[in-house]
């Protein structure tokens, strides 16, 4: 009898992992497309910055980082929270300060001037770098 | 995807792999299988290359290769095992064949979710990528500056595996920690079914093998990037050592000193590997400790000089006082609190459509037949760890300095899937070895 019943446990086993594994095969079909992983996005928009801080030999220290709304007095948003992690990432190892112009360069998205800096690369996706002017 | 990637990745594997391989040969008892060994050399092989990254840098291929070298002429003029058996020898019944379709099914869908998604989850990027960012963008600097990023007092063996990777495609590409994941999630796959071979039967093997297979959470996380597999992996690994050390090699002491390197790399993959080692010290306390705590040294030395020099205090620690301590202590809600989300995640964290849990018990109650397993002192040894390791979760939840409930939700799966591999090593340990099951 014991036998038996033991075999029928393991049929059970079987049974359970084969959907299981069906399970974990539903969860891969409906995961989202790679174009539209946010951290992927980011490295692409960041791509021009990115290389114009490596023209201008900045690879270390702190850089700011000022989404449009924060810029314009707004308090800051839950996206623009998680927006800020996606960009620090992006531009390790540079320090990336959370609303800050308080730094030598700054990443805004902005069209127009920032009062102390000069623009020195335009992603044309609503990003710009800035550089702090240099004081009198 | 590059085929030049895909080959730079494969010889990163390999030679870790291979001199994995080496190392443990050293401490390899001659009676034991190769293949086993095999199993064993990857997860020791990891542990060596994140070592030899963190320590060296720079000349890493130098030392790498140099290493190789020398441990491959000591391998082959002293130390290359005579015999081999047990795997090699077996016939592949029809078990075998369902559960290497299944894996294979798996690896393709693993392979699709690290494609869908390179830079893993939240923690994966946020914490683990970032680190091995830091590590390979960001030369001699790197110490100071990783400081920036969330947690940077975790230990560094993912993100220096991840970082080597790199070093040898020549760039860095994101889907590697996925890759890492895929490895160390079969690798804890081979080691779980190569100890209940060698210790019980391939039947026995082929189905808890099959239940880790048939968890989702496992996985999903091992790709995820972040470091619960591998450490999940670490600590069945140094179980997997004690138990065959047990009942296969008790009068030797090579099999300890592995062991306790699993142990050592356990703490170097994440802070709860610390809770991990210190019960596997205390478990095996008086049955030859030295040559486990032997084994630990180099991990361990590395993980003290990391969190001496460069890690920032942990969050668990930083300004707090005994007293506060000492209320979270005394208030008995936090208990319940904890037990009540232990029995619900028990059910849950493994994100089945059915929970294997039911018959597996019915199924390894109905295989113990005597009480051989109980009474071994490797099987012992492994329980009293994992028993010691659930209960020092419970106590870092109860003095924890955050909202009980929001830490609970938010990590206690994954404390479980770090014990699921070692719990299902244990319970197919129960399982007693029927002439007819062979």
């Amino acid at each position: 009898m014991r036998p038996k019943f033991r075999y029928i446990a393991g049929v059970a086993l079987v049974l359970c992992a084969c959907v299981n594994i069906g399970q974990f095969t539903r969860h891969v079909l409906s995961l989202p497309p790679r174009q539209s992983d946010d951290r992927i996005i980011w490295e692409q928009r960041l791509d021009g910055i990115r290389d114009a801080l490596r023209k201008a030999n900045y690879n270390s220290g702190s850089i700011g980082y000022m989404p449009a709304g924060v810029l314009q007095g707004k308090p800051r948003t839950e996206r623009e929270d998680v927006d800020w992690v996606q960009v620090r990432y992006a531009l390790i190892p540079l320090n990336v300060l959370q609303d800050s112009l308080n730094a030598p360069y700054v990443i805004a998205e902005s069209s127009s001037a920032v009062d102390g800096f000069i623009k020195v690369y335009d992603a044309r996706n609503g990003w710009v770098l800035l550089q702090k002017k240099a004081q009198r | 995807m590059n085929p030049s990637i895909l080959i730079s990745f494969l010889a990163a594997i390999a030679v870790s792999i291979v001199l994995g391989f080496f190392a443990a040969s050293f401490f390899w008892p001659a009676g034991l299988s190769r293949a086993t060994l095999w199993v064993f050399a990857v997860p020791v092989g990891m542990g060596l290359s994140s070592l030899i990254f963190f320590v060296f840098r720079r000349p890493m291929f130098t030392v790498e290769f140099a290493l190789l070298l020398a441990l491959g002429a000591a391998w082959f003029f002293r130390v290359r095992p005579r015999s081999s058996h047990a795997v090699s020898t077996l016939q592949l019944p029809l078990p075998c064949l369902f559960l290497a379709a299944a894996i294979g099914f798996v690896i393709f869908g693993l392979l699709f979710v690290v494609s869908e998604n390179p830079h893993g989850d939240w923690d994966a990027f946020a914490i683990w990528n970032s680190h091995a960012r830091y590590l390979y963008r960001d030369g001699p600097a790197w110490p100071e500056h990783i400081q920036n990023t969330f947690h940077a007092d975790y230990p560094l063996l993912v993100p220096a595996l991840n970082a080597r990777a790199w070093r040898y495609l020549g760039r860095e590409v994101p889907e590697t920690g996925g890759w890492l994941g895929l490895v160390f999630t079969l690798s804890g796959l081979a080691v779980l079914i190569t100890t209940l071979v060698e210790l019980r039967n391939l039947r026995i093997a082929m189905l808890i093998g099959l239940v880790l297979l048939g968890t989702p959470f496992y996985l999903e996380y091992g790709v995820s990037q972040s470091a619960d597999v591998p450490l999940a992996v670490y600590f069945l690994s140094a179980i997997a050592l004690v138990c065959i050390h047990s009942e296969r090699a008790p009068g030797g002491y090579g099999l300890l000193v592995l062991a306790g390197f699993m142990a050592g790399c356990a703490a170097w993959t994440k802070n709860e590997g610390i809770v991990m080692l210190i019960a596997l010290s205390i478990a095996l306390l008086g049955r030859r400790f030295l040559a486990f705590v032997a084994g630990m040294a180099l991990p361990l030395a590395a993980n003290v000089f990391f969190k001496l020099t460069i890690a920032p205090p942990s969050e668990f620690t930083l300004n707090r006082s005994y007293a506060e301590i000492a209320a979270l202590i005394a208030t008995p809600e936090r208990y319940m609190t904890i037990l009540a989300n232990f029995a619900g995640t028990l059910w849950s964290f493994g994100e089945w459509a059915i929970n294997p849990l039911v018959p597996l018990l019915i199924f390894v109650g109905l295989s113990a037949g005597n009480r051989h397993a109980i009474r071994s002192a490797g099987w012992l040894t492994g329980a009293g760890a994992f028993t010691l390791v659930l209960a020092g979760y419970a106590a870092i939840y109860v003095a924890a300095p955050f909202d009980l409930q929001w830490f609970l939700t938010g990590s206690n799966s994954r404390l479980f899937l770090q014990l699921w591999p070692p719990f299902l090593l244990l319970t197919g340990l129960l399982a007693v070895q029927y002439p007819h099951a062979r």
